[in-house]
Order: C-alpha cells, then structure tokens, then sequence
C-alpha cells in the first residue's frame, strides 16, 4: 500500500513537472507569425488581397470618399428627414471627434499600412508574377495618401500648405508629424512612378493596373497644376485601346446591371462573402429602401437636358424637402424581380473610370492653352451621353462648360468637392441647406479637422497643429 | 507506521459520554439535529432534541440543523447543551476553507475573509449569486449590465485593480475554478456563465480579498476569489428531502425617462423646423412634420407598452436529498428555473442538477466526487443602438406610427430610422437564442499518510458548450434590407477546461503548543476553446435553419488554447493559539505571457489578543485578533479567448478581397509581455463586544497594481486594424500602475436577543481610493469620453462643459476650460476637462433581521456613492433635434418665452454640436431597498403531526425602493457596467440595456 501511494505521490509529481515549457508554448490556429511571411506568392496575393480588404471599408470607397466628395458639393445634399449619416459633413459642421472623419483617416491610414506591409515584408526576388503584385501594393498607397492629403491637407499649392503625416513603416512608432503637402504629393508621385516599373498588370479591373495608374497621375498633375503630365498620362489611358465609351441603355445599363464594364479601369470588387456592412455604405444610404438620405440636388437635375442619358440616374424622392431632391441609382443594382433599385452590399464599386481620362486631357488642354482641342475633346465625349448636344464655348465658359460636364459625369463618385476646391472655386448651396450655405474659396472648411484620435496619441501632432478653425 | 499508529493511540485521551439538549432560540427542541465529533463519530437528537455521544475532553462538536447555523462547542465535561439560531448572513468566526483544501481555523485567520451563508443565496429571485452578494461582502461593488436574466455583471472588490480584461474576482465551486464570469458569447447580447450555478444548492460563499487568503490560487485570485461550496450530506444521518418553489413578478426597478406623445412630439418638431428656418410659415412646417413624422392627426403609439409584457415573471422550483451512511455521505439536487423578463419573446430557462459524493474507503483514504450539470435556453434582445432592442425602441419609434396596418400586418413602413425595422415585428419574428450545457465535475482522493502527514489528488473538469444563433426575418428589418431576403448567424463554442492538482500536506501539532501547517503542491491547468461560427442569407420562405439559406456568407471554426503551471507552497506556524505567521511562495507559467515565468510570494502575522492571559472575555471587550500581511501576487488579466495570443507578433487572416483570401498584419504583439503584479498591504482587526453580542472586522488595504497591461493606443496614422476593440486601435503593454487603499468595517449586532424575538443588524461600510500613478510616457490616455490621467481615479469622465443654455439665443453654452471662468457656443473653441470618478468611492449596507416564535423580517438597504453615470446614447434622443426623427425625453426647453429654461432650444437638424460634452454625466449615488423578506416558519411540534419537518411562507421583494441623489437622473445607476467593454472605459456607461428589475416574490418551503 505504501508503495502504491509512493509511486501516486511521485507520477502526480513528475508529470506535472515534466516538460513544463512544451506545456506552456501555444500557436494560434488562425494566424501566421509575422516572421513566417510574405515567403511565398501565395502569400503576397493574400497580402495585397488584405489591401484591397482595407478599401471595401465604409472610410474608403465603401462610404466616405464618395460620399465625403458629394456631401460637401453643391450637387448633392442630406435629406432634413435622415439618419444622420454624413450630416456633419453635408453641413460643414464636422469637428474633430466626429465619427465619420476618424473613419476616413482611420481606414484610410489602413490601406496604406497594409501596403507598407506588402512592400516591405516581402522576401520574394523580383520576378514578373512578382512585381506585378507589389505595383499594386506602390498603387494602393498612392491612392490612398493622394486621398488623405485633399481632405485633411490644404489645397495643393497654398499656404499654409500643412498636409498629413507620412508613414513608410508597417510597424507602430511614436507618430510622424504632418508633412508639407508638396511632400506627400512627391510622395503619391514617387509611388506611382515606382508602381509603372514593376510590370503592372493590365486586364483585370478588379486590381489597380498600368491604366489606372497612368489615371492617377494625370489627375495627381492636374491638381498640381503640372497640365503637360496631365495631358501625357491621360493620352496614355486613351491609347490603351482596352476601353469603349458607352451611350443611351448601355450606359445606363452598366451602372445599373454590369460588373466589370466597358468603361471601367478599376472597380472594387464585392461578393456575397465580404459585401459591404448594409447600413454603413454609401448605397444604402442612398437607395429608397435603404436610409433614403443621400439625395441630389433639384436645380442640378433639372439643368441636364432631357435627352441625357445620365438624368436617368435621378428619381423625384419623397421626402420632406423643399424642393425635393432626387435618388440617385448609380451604385445601386437594378432587381428585376422587385422592379427596384437596390443597394445589395455585393455589387462592385466604380472607382476609376476610363473617361475620367478625356476630362484631365480637357482641362489640361485648356489650361495648355489648347481651347480648341479642350472643346473638340467635350463635343465628341458629350455625344455619347447627349444626342444631339455640341457646345461652342471659349474662355472661361468653356472651363466651366467642362466643369459642368465633368461634375454630371462624375456625380456621387467622389470627385465634385475635390474638383470646386482644386480650381479654387467657391461651393454655393442654393437650395436644401440651413447652415455654411455660400462657402467662399479659400475656406478653412474646406479642410477637414485631424481627427482627435491621431492629435491625442501621435507624439508629433498637438493641438496646435490642428487645422485653422476647429 | 505501525509505530506511528501505537504512538497515536498512546496519546489519545480517554473518553467519555458528553450528552445534552439541541433548541433553537425559542427553546424548542430541535428533533434530528446532527452532532458530529472531531474524531467522525455522528449521532442525531431525538424527538425531545437530546444526544449523547462518546467524546474527549477538548475535542470539538459540531451540531447542525437544516435552516440553522452551525455551532461548535469544545467538550468540557459531560453535559453541552446547545441553542441554535437561524442563518445570518455574514459569518465571522467560523472555521474557513480557503481553497485546495487548506483549512484555516478562526484564531489562524491571517488575511481578510467574509463568509456568507446560504439564507442569502437559497430561493433567490436573482439569476446568478454574484448578484446576491452585493450588500454582504464589505468592499465588493456590482454593477450589472441590467435586468436581462442571464446578464452579466462586473464586481469590483477592493478597486478596479486592472485596466485590461475583467476586474471580475475568480469563481470556485467546490474546487473547481470556473473563471471570472467573462462572457464568451458571440451573438447573444449577453452571457453570464456563473448563471449555470443554481444559487438553492450553495451552502456558503468564501470571499477573500488579500494576498494572503487568496495566495493559493495565485495570479487567476488577484482580483480577489469567491470560493461556493455546496450543500453536502453527514454521516449517519437519515435522508432529508426538501422542496422549495417561488413565483415572483417583475417590474422596472427605476425609469424615470418620459417620452413626448404623438401630439407633442408633432408640436417639438414643427417648433424646431421653424427654429431651423426650414420655413416660416408654421402651418408649412406643421404639415411637413406631420407628414414626415407619418401622423394622421389621431394614431398616438406608446412603443414601451408595445414591446413590453406587463409584468415579468420568474418560477423557480428546487428539490433536494441529503443523506448518509456509516462511510458515506451524498446529496442531491434538482431545479428548475424560468424567468420571463419584460420585454416580450424573451426568456431565461435553467434546469440543474448536482450530485455530490463521498465515501470513507479505508480508515486512510477518502474519496470525493462531485458533479454539476446545467442546461441554459436563453431568448434575449439585442441592445446599444441596434434597432432590435426593445429598449431603444421608445426612442427611435415614433408615436405618430400605428403598430399594425389595418389588415393586422406589421407596420413596416415607420418613419423616422426604424423604417421597415417594426420594433414588435422584430421582436416576435427574429430570434437571439443561446443554448448553454455546463458539466462542472470533480474527483478527489484524500490519502492519510500517517497522523501528520496526507497526501491528495485533484481531477477537475469544467466542459462548456454554448449555442448560439441570431436570425432576422425576410419580410421587414435588418433581413429585408439590403435584398438580404432574411439574414441567419450561428455560433458554437465548446470550451473544456481540466485541472491536475496534487498537494502533500503536513500538520502536527508539537509539545502541545506549537501547531505547524505545511502544504507543497504542483497544478496544472490546460484549457481549450473551439469556436465554430456560420453566417448566411436569402432564405427560402420562413424556414430559420441556415440550411435554408441560399447564400453562405461566411463560415468559419477556430481553436485557441492556455496552460498554466504553478508550483505552490504555504506554512502557517500558530503558538498557543495566540500568535499566528502565515507564509507563502509560488512560482507560476502562463502560456500566454512573453516572460512566463515569474515568483510570487507573501507573510503575515496574526495576535489573537483575546487568547493572551490577560485579556478578560468577561469584559466589555470579548474578542480581539489583529491581523497584519503583505504579498505580492500575479494577474493575468486576459480572460477572453481571442486575447490568448496577444504576446505574439501575427498577421491575421480574414481579410478577404472577393472570394480570394486576404492577410493583414494586425497583431504588432509584445514580446516583453510579462505579469502583472499586485503588491498588497492588509491591516486588519477583528473584535467582539459584550460577550459577543456585537462582532465586526475593520480592515485597511493598499493594494499597488504594477506592470499593468494597458491597451496603450496606436496612432491612427499608423494603419493598423484591432476587431476586438472597437474603441480604435491599441497595442498591450505592461505600461501601468494603479493603487488602491481603503477601509472595510463590518460590524454586526445581536441587539435583542431571547424570549422569542431576535433581533440581528448588520451594517458594511467600505471607502476605496483609486488612483493611477504611472502610465506610458505618463501622458494621458483617452477612450471616448473618459480618460486615464497620473493622480486621478481610473476611468474618469473627460468631456466638455456643458454650461447650461444662452438665455438669449437659446443654444448650448460650454466652458471654455476646467476654470469654468468662461462660456462659448462653438465647442470648436471648448476645452475638455474632467467630471468625476465612474467608479464608486463608497459602499455600504444595512441589514436588520427580525424574528418572533418562528415569524421573521429581514430587510437589506444598500448605498452606493461618489461616483458619475453617463447616458452613451442620450446624444440622440436627449440632443435638442440632432437626430430630430428620434423621439425625445420630455425637457424644459428654451423658446423665447422661456429664456431661463434648463435645456437648449430644439432645432430640427440641430448642427450646433449642443448634443456633445458633460450635460449626460449624472450622479449615480443611490440608495436602494436591495431586499425585503416576512415569512413564517411553521412550529415543529405542528409539523410532526402532519409528517414534516419544516414548512416555511414567505413574501419577498427586491429592489423594491431607490432613491438618487441627482434629481436628473433618469436610467438606473446600477445598470451601468457595460457590455460593449468591462474595462475602465465601460464602467458607469449606461447603454440601454435591460433595466434593473423590482421583484415580488412568494415562496415555500417544505422539508420532509
């Protein structure tokens, strides 16, 4: 008896005892350690996959750069009955703890450290499949930091020309303080240039290719003012010959029922298995069935001609406002069962769009001092879209003819804001509007507040960096 | 051996017949009254409550009654008569089980200890027995995450002494850990594990609060350790059977919320268009509100009736055998329990069973062997802003909407946010259902070596399986929207912990005066989780099961795992029974720790004054005993599976582009993760007045929390991504220290005692002071509206200063800065300052027990006070028109005509930023009627002609009376420890949760 409670004592004992630091070594089961990649392409396709994962974000092209462009336009507005999505922003009302301009910055920063990651941690030699991964990842970044910088830096080329910090590092550090705006362009500059080295792809619009980067930098010029580049990157997009500009149903019906479209240079894929968060996303906010908030303006609507393709996009709404504005259809998909336009979370966003190219190769002509070229290049882009519609404006009319266009063209996709602020144009909200209605240029309003997050914990950022008036 | 055993029967003393009679306080007789010796030898009273038993001089008996206290008595001759009284909550002075079998006697007692009693837990309206300890334990703070059954609650002892994970104590059930009450869940709004405990099947509950009582269990006790034992059968003692059944009703405890009807609602919303200047003319203004609040002039809905049952009900039955044999004991219980809350389609049911045995194998070897076994179904809302919640539904449903078309269908065409989202329709057609089965079993073999020596062994299990499933309806609502075509989410979570504990232990006792205690042991803890979770949409009719969903969206399982080794060992050495010095030292690993292995240890001496020659019990003082310790202990505060691996440098999966999968570096990790540590001082003293009539323990405690982790923020610019932490984005880091000090008094009072009325107060008080004394770079860090900051309490409020309304313009004003010497408009040109601790200071309770010939009263106030509440989603429905499609709380607002109003002007779309800063901060300071109990407790020699042993009535109601101080106040300041996060950020947050419930109950009891 004695042995056996011995030989009990000393099992219970040693077992415990035994090999106690193989006991105590556990490995999560969904997770890589960070020193076990990117080794593999496998890998660095899940990596820029993970990019592409941070841009479907209701900060990014989910919500906030569309919807940021148009609720702060004089296209677009908030309906008076809503659920308070982008109200602050529609109003100019923002300040630095509202939760939509953490979103933008937040989310934003995470497209970009998610490409730092790619481009730093992959130990991969060069190769073609290779290098076309990483110009993605030099893409990516530069869309991203080019977004950061319009909306929380000043305009490009003013003073002060405060802008936002630039971080190379996929790791945490004490913070970088904000870089001038001339930097982080030189910075979107450098990245682009470096992503047209790396054999980027061409084909696959769900993926940032040579056409889109050609796009960007010759939107990155016109903003700078840099009109020749414009012009070359834009004619580059327009001899790529892989696109065809559409008219009447078909362009209709690539809103409303295409993925993937002709015009299309790079749309932000969304299946049923990573859709958009239904009531955060920018068609929800929009669809009738949705929020119903996001409406466009009755004087924009009414100014198209009645034979533009694009007033299809515009319904009479029913809400409150007076006047009343009108739906929007664009990045809704047309249900035929229902007979409605639906915002169904796994529908493609359209980031980049192949005419974007014959509007900077406008405007730049124009500015080149090239009017009848600026001219020819509207009449021939406006027949696809206007039958019948010419326009034999000069001078400054004809800027503004372009910008018209270009703000028809590009409604609810970003760009309105963007365009009024670089061309140091005042924003004027006629109608639908209470507060900050005549926004003269320059406005300090016209500059988002850095969110209170970043003030408070970035060592390099006080508050006295913050932007003028918040 | 064989030597050791003759030495043994060499010293033993001669015996002798003690023989007396068992009463209660009313000099009844108490007939099968159990008297157990030292030695193991039992007897039972007879019908006139005499025993005679074989005993030695000294030795101690124990006599025991269902319902009753146990009393021990030293042997002092041949006659011991003894009265016994009725359960009185806190116990001082008994012997104390302080965890893996290390028993500590009363004049042993080095640390700070609270023993309750089971009157308090047994046919408790309430879930779970964290909710009944509020009030009994000195220093122990609850707040709940509100009335919902099954909710779960933070309890602080002794100050939040962690800033990451749960402050919750750790939880033991008959030596099986159960962990800290974290909630696991993935669906349900809200989980309590310690809800599968059945509260009738407790015999005590163990508090302990310092270093040194909780030593043994190491770095899972720093938050403190509440130790539950359950009722257990003696030797030789018949079969008992005992049923207990109660009926309570439930209502809101505290609401003081009123909503504007349909009329006034129209008449604030035509006001604040014309306030905007939308328009002008008021009757444009009143047919758009009209119109956009979708009235026709006579629907007037009041929402909260809607999704309301008008009373709450809760059915609790419990059953249970208690006997033994000559080598064994063994109980047995059965209950069921079924609460229908307020809001409607929930529900909360229970059913337990436990089982415990043991059984003398050998004069040597004692073998222990107990079971629990729960099976939980629990229906809940969701809560916060989700537009599911039935308590958010008085706010974002308007009046001015009908529930129903006339055709009886669910109205899904609500103006305001709600649109198809009809709160009932939600409630009577979606589902959030967690099935939860628990199997908490334990084996346990107790070898005696020889006289001073033993040796046992410890198996323990804890296996949990939680089901969980969520699913919205096709028709209307969150699973119409977006063409989801009915949304479904299911979850599954298998979580088996196992423990191996072994200890030698020796206690001898030498030349009669010296007693030493030494225990070694090694444990082992393993625990693995593994989670399974399924979402899809676009179902095929009303079917729920995912199976008829044509659209997976996603599918996923995971597993995570812990171990933990610790090496413990304790002495207690005693002299005369009059100086006591405790010791203990551990060494401990932690799987998920960088550096895993660290030393901990502690020292504390005890001076029973009373048991010194020259103290006179006789005297106005009758007991004295000083207690004086220090010990440094480890806390792992990371409690959640999904935190297992936070040291480590990962990148995560999950981050899908289309159907390709995506990784995203998103775990920056720390590879300096260590313990953290509490270094706690414990002063303590323990008295007795008048012979004992008045007892009562003051202690005071400084309790330094070093190298806490904290979740140090990141820069936002620096991209990283945190899902588990929706505040932004954070890295942990042992960056932190917070101290604690305070005093803890309770003292009890038998003020009347005798001729059959009794009359027992007991009354706690407890001060804590928190304060954070080091942080990273020691700046300040910021969550929301509260902050961590060197000098102040942790979790303060940080906000704007609301100062009140501009009487000629009608908008908010706000201090410039903490000054207060300045006011403006534009909150762009307002700084933030601080508004007070959301943690209490101060606790107390009073209780007072009344009996008379077997009728009885006991009633429990408890104050809670110095501390804030916030209100986290008042900016919408309190917020002067900023979201001017929710309905509003009724407030004395700004017009023209009333320049001196409290509240700003109402402006439909307000911009102005009014909705922001310190107006929704309140004083949470409350008192509370906590219980209130009569009964009646049928005489005995009624009950023996009718075949019974006991019969009991009674009427109870808890939570029946509050008081706060604010007279602003309108949500419960209870309901303010938050599911959205246990840390310092969630407390006094209130997120429309449940609320609290007041319950009338009315029970009976019958033994047999």
């Amino acid at each position: 008896m004695k042995k056996i409670i011995l030989s009990i004592v000393l099992s219970g004992f040693l077992f415990n005892g035994c090999s106690t630091d193989d006991v105590l070594t556990k490995n999560p089961g969904s997770s890589f350690s960070y020193d076990d990649v990117i080794y593999t392409e496998a890998d660095l396709q899940a990596a820029v996959n993970g990019i592409y994962d941070a841009m479907q974000q209701e900060g990014v092209y989910g919500k906030n750069v569309f919807g940021f462009g148009v609720a702060m336009s004089d296209i677009g507005f908030i309906s008076i009955e809503n659920s308070n999505r982008l109200a602050a922003i529609n109003d100019f009302s923002a300040i630095s703890n509202t939760l939509d301009v953490f979103d933008m910055w937040n989310d934003l920063y995470e497209v970009i450290q998610r490409s730092n990651f790619v481009i730093n941690r992959t130990q991969l030699k060069s190769s073609s499949s290779v290098d076309v991964l990483l110009s993605q990842a030099y893409a990516a970044r530069a869309l991203a930091y080019f977004n950061v910088v319009n909306f929380y830096g000043q305009p490009y080329g003013q003073t002060p020309n405060t802008g936002v910090p630039i971080d190379l590092d996929d790791l945490n550090g004490p913070g970088e303080p904000r870089s001038t705006v001339e930097e982080v362009y030189d910075r979107v500059e450098a990245d682009l240039l470096k992503a047209l080295t790396l054999s980027p792809q061409n084909g696959n619009k769900n993926a940032l290719g040579e056409d889109a980067v050609n796009l960007i930098l010759s939107r990155l010029y016109l903003y700078k003012k840099e009109y020749a580049d414009a012009l070359t990157y834009a004619e580059k997009v327009r001899k790529s010959g892989s696109y065809t500009i559409l008219s009447g149903d078909d362009y209709f019906n690539y809103w409303i029922s295409t993925e993937g479209g002709a015009e299309s240079i790079f749309e932000l894929l969304f299946t049923s298995s990573d859709q958009l968060v239904n009531n955060l996303s920018l068609p929800y906010i929009m669809a009738v069935d949705g929020y119903n908030d996001l409406f466009a303006r009755a004087d924009f609507v009414n100014a198209m001609d009645p034979a533009d393709v694009r007033k299809r996009f515009y319904v009479l709404g029913n809400k409150p406002d007076n006047p009343k504005g009108y739906n929007v259809l664009k990045h809704l998909k047309y249900d035929s069962s229902a007979d409605a336009y639906l915002a169904v979370g796994d529908y493609d966003m359209k980031v980049l769009r192949y005419v974007e190219a014959d509007f900077n190769a406008m405007e730049a002509k124009f500015h080149s001092g090239d009017e009848a070229g600026a001219l020819a290049d509207l009449n021939a882009f406006v027949a696809n879209r206007v039958p019948g519609a010419t326009y034999s404006s000069s001078g400054d009319q004809l800027l503004e003819d372009i910008l018209t266009e270009r703000a028809r063209e590009f409604a609810f996709e970003g760009q309105r804001f963007l365009d009024l602020r670089r061309n140091e144009m005042d924003i004027v909200k006629s109608t639908n509007c209470t507060v900050n209605c005549n926004m003269t240029y320059p406005n300090d309003k016209f500059v988002l507040p850095i969110p209170q997050k970043e003030v408070d914990t970035n060592n390099s950022i006080s508050e006295e960096d913050q932007n003028p008036s918040y | 051996m064989t030597l050791l055993m003759v030495l043994f029967s060499a010293i033993t003393i001669a015996q002798i017949q003690v023989s007396g009679v068992v009463e209660d306080t009313d000099g009844e007789p108490l007939p099968e009254a159990y008297v157990e010796s030292e030695s193991g030898k039992t007897v039972e009273t007879d019908i006139n409550g005499r025993y005679t038993i074989t005993a030695s001089q000294g030795e101690e008996l124990t006599f025991s009654f269902i319902g009753m206290n146990d009393v021990v008595k030293i042997v002092s001759g041949n006659s011991l008569n003894v009265t016994m009284g009725i359960d009185e909550g806190n116990v001082i002075g008994v012997t104390t089980v302080i965890g893996y079998g290390i028993k500590m006697e009363e004049y042993e007692k080095a640390g700070a200890i609270v023993t309750v009693d089971s009157e308090v837990f047994e046919q408790t309206p309430n879930v779970s027995i964290d909710q009944a300890l509020q009030g009994e334990v000195p220093g122990l703070n609850l707040s709940t995450n509100g009335g919902q059954p099954g909710a779960t609650n933070t309890v602080i002892l002794r100050g939040l002494g962690t800033l990451s994970g749960d402050s919750n104590p750790l939880y033991v059930l008959d030596g099986v850990i159960l962990g800290r009450g974290e909630a696991n869940a993935q669906l349900v709004t809200t989980f309590n594990p310690l809800t599968s405990i059945d509260p009738n099947n407790i015999k005590n509950v163990t508090v302990l609060k310092d270093a040194i009582a909780t030593s043994v269990y190491g770095s899972q006790g720093a938050n403190g350790v509440i130790i539950i034992e359950t009722k257990t059968g003696r030797k030789n003692q018949k079969t008992r059977f005992s049923l207990k059944s109660e009926t309570s009703f439930t209502d809101i405890a505290y609401d003081e919320a009123e909503v504007y009807n349909a009329e006034g609602f129209v008449n604030l919303s035509v006001q604040g268009l014309l306030n905007a200047g939308t328009f002008s003319d008021e009757d444009v203004a009143r047919a758009t509100a009209s119109g956009t609040l979708g009235w026709n002039g006579t629907t007037d809905t009041n929402w909260e009736d809607v999704v309301m049952r008008s009373k709450g009900a809760i059915f609790s039955n419990n059953f249970s055998m208690t006997g033994g044999s000559e080598k064994s004991t063994f109980s047995a219980n059965v209950s069921a329990y079924q609460n229908k809350p307020l809001a409607k389609e929930n529900q909360f049911d229970r059913i337990t069973g436990a089982f415990r045995f043991n059984h003398d194998a050998t004069d040597k070897l004692n073998l222990d062997m107990n079971t629990q076994i729960s099976s939980i179904h629990t229906e809940t809302p969701s809560d916060g802003s989700s537009f599911s919640n039935p308590f958010f539904a008085k706010y974002t449903a308007l009046p001015t909407n009908p529930v129903f078309n006339e055709d009886g269908s669910y109205n899904t065409a609500l103006s305001g946010i709600l649109r198809t989202s009809n709160p009932l329709g939600n409630l009577e057609q979606n589902e959030v259902i967690g099935d939860q089965l628990r199997l908490v079993g334990a084996f346990k073999a107790d070898y005696q070596i020889n006289d001073f020596l033993s040796f046992d062994t410890q198996l323990s299990g804890d296996y949990q399986s939680f089901n969980e499933k969520l699913y919205w309806n096709p028709e209307f609502g969150d699973g119409f929207s977006a063409g989801r075509n009915g949304f479904a989410a299911s979850g599954d979570l298998n979580d088996f912990q196992w423990s191996w504990t072994n200890f030698v232990r020796f206690n001898k006792t030498f030349s009669e005066k010296n007693s030493l205690k030494i225990d070694v042991g090694i444990e082992n803890i393993e625990q693995k989780i593994k989670i399974k979770y399924l979402e899809a949409q676009n179902f095929a009719g009303s079917l729920t099961e995912l199976g008829a969903a044509a659209t997976k969206n996603d599918a996923k399982t995971d597993t995570s795992e812990r171990a933990q080794v610790s090496y413990i060992s304790r002495l207690t050495y005693s002299y005369d029974k009059r100086y006591v010095i405790n010791g203990f030292f551990r060494r401990e690993g932690n799987s998920k720790l960088a550096e895993k292995w660290t030393n901990f240890w502690g020292v504390g001496a005890t001076w029973n004054i009373d048991n010194e020659a020259f103290f006179n019990k006789e005297g106005a003082l009758s007991a004295l005993m000083l207690r004086v310790n220090y010990g440094e202990v480890g806390n792992d505060p990371i409690s959640k599976h999904v935190e297992f691996y936070g040291a480590l440098r990962t990148v995560g999966v999950g981050y899908n582009y289309g159907d390709s999968p995506g990784i995203a570096f998103d775990n920056l990790g720390n590879d300096e993760m260590k313990w953290e540590r509490t270094k706690q001082w414990n002063f303590g003293l323990d008295y007795g007045f008048f012979n004992d009539r008045i007892t009562g323990t003051v202690d005071y405690y400084i309790k330094q929390g070093e190298d806490l982790f904290i979740d140090s923020p990141l820069n936002p610019s620096d991209g990283f991504s945190n899902l588990t932490d929706t505040s932004g984005n954070s890295q942990l880091a042992n960056a932190a220290d917070i101290k604690n000090s305070g005093v803890e008094v309770l003292l009890k009072g038998r003020i009347f005692k005798g001729d059959g009325f009794n009359w027992t107060s007991t009354g706690t008080f407890s001060y804590n002071k928190n304060e954070v004394t080091k942080l990273p770079e020691n700046e300040d860090i910021r969550s929301g509206n509260k902050v961590l900051r060197i000098g102040e309490s942790a979790g303060v409020f940080y906000d704007f200063g609301y100062a009140g309304v501009d009487r000629n313009t009608g908008e908010a004003l706000f201090y410039t800065d903490g000054t207060k010497s300045a006011t403006t408009s534009d909150i762009n040109d307002a700084e933030r300052f601080l508004h007070g601790n959301s943690i209490p200071s101060y606790t107390a309770s009073w209780k007072n027990d009344f009996s008379y010939k077997g009728i009885y009263l006991n009633a429990m106030f408890n104050y809670v006070g110095d501390f804030q509440v916030w209100d986290r989603w008042a900016f919408v429905y309190d917020g002067d028109g900023a979201f001017s499609t929710t309905n509003h709380i009724v407030r004395d607002r700004w017009t023209p005509e009333n320049p001196d109003a409290k509240y700003p002007q109402y402006v439909w779309n307000n911009r102005s930023n009014s909705n922001n800063g310190s107006r929704y901060i309140y004083d949470g300071d409350y008192i509370r009627l906590k219980d209130l109990r009569v009964g009646y407790r049928f005489q005995l020699n009624a009950l023996e002609q009718i075949g019974l042993e006991a019969l009991e009535l009674y009427v109870r109601g808890t939570n029946l009376w509050t008081y706060t101080f604010d007279d602003d106040l309108y949500f419960d300041p209870e309901s303010t420890s938050n599911a959205y996060s246990s840390k310092w950020k969630g407390t006094g947050v209130y997120d429309l949760t449940s609320p609290l419930m007041k319950t009338y109950s009315f029970g009976v009891v019958v033994g047999f």
